[in-house]
């Protein structure tokens, strides 16, 4: 399931994927930025460094597929915020 | 390893500007060429320059005041489509550009009735109903299923999609 979110001042934020690049190009120009890092922790399993949108570290996971759940479930709670990168 | 998309509308699909007008209670007025504004440019504010190409709008700024109040009164009174609001003195001018995209004019001075429905200068709340139309009917042309839609109470619009694989 994807979430598209149209603010108020009419731009558009999504978490990226493939299967709705043509839809949003349709739309207007689009700026794709990475709005985290999953990494193996220092210690054990993985984790998801939300700096990029601001946010915390999320984790330790254990497996790396949980961070990547819980990074794109934080995006989601968050508005998808747009990443400083792309600002 | 999420990316995050900015999308910043360009509005190239008059089906949907008209879909976004009806969805806001405006009315859109097609090959409509003519459009109510002040009627003359005094040359008091900057040139619109999105209106213009580049080479065009320097152009214009270099002509002398005479010479661009006639030159813009002339430009800005006509249009290939346009836009009207119940209650507001002015409407909105809708003009084809060469890239392909639409834009949109209007005169606000003294106008707030045509900026509260318009949302301010930018006109957010059409940029952002266009956005809406244009999302929904090409989510359909692709094949992607609206599983819900959504107004959050800062008034952005979420919509919950299952995406096809074409």
């Amino acid at each position: 399931m994807h979430e598209i979110l149209i603010a108020p001042d009419g731009t558009v934020r999504v978490i990226y994927s493939d299967a709705l690049a043509p839809l949003l190009a349709g739309l207007g120009d689009v700026k794709t930025a990475r709005a985290s890092h999953v990494e193996p922790a220092r210690c054990w399993g993985w984790c998801a460094d939300m700096s990029p949108v601001d946010g915390p570290m999320l984790g330790p996971f254990q497996l790396r597929d949980d961070a990547l759940k819980a990074e794109a479930a934080w995006l989601r709670e968050h508005g998808t915020p747009i990443p400083k990168e792309v600002d | 390893m999420s990316h995050v998309s900015g999308i910043t509308a360009k509005m190239k699909d008059l089906d949907a500007l008209k879909a976004a007008c009806e969805e806001l209670g405006f009315v859109f007025n097609a090959d409509k060429t003519t459009y109510r504004w002040y009627g003359s440019w005094v040359d008091d504010s900057p040139v619109p320059e999105h209106l213009f190409a580049p080479e065009e709008a320097a152009r214009i700024k270099a002509l002398s005041k005479e010479e661009r109040k006639k030159f813009m009164t002339a430009f800005l009174s006509t249009c290939d489509h346009s836009i009207s609001i119940p209650g507001a003195d002015y409407e909105i001018a809708v003009r084809a550009m060469e890239d392909g995209t639409y834009s949109l004019g209007f005169d606000w001075y003294g106008q707030p009735k045509l900026l509260a429905a318009l949302g301010g200068k930018d006109a957010p709340k059409l940029v952002q109903a266009y956005s809406h139309r244009k999302l929904l009917s090409d989510s359909a042309r692709y094949g992607h299923l609206l599983e819900s839609e959504q107004r959050l109470a800062d008034g952005t619009i979420k919509l919950r999609l299952l995406a096809s694989r074409y």
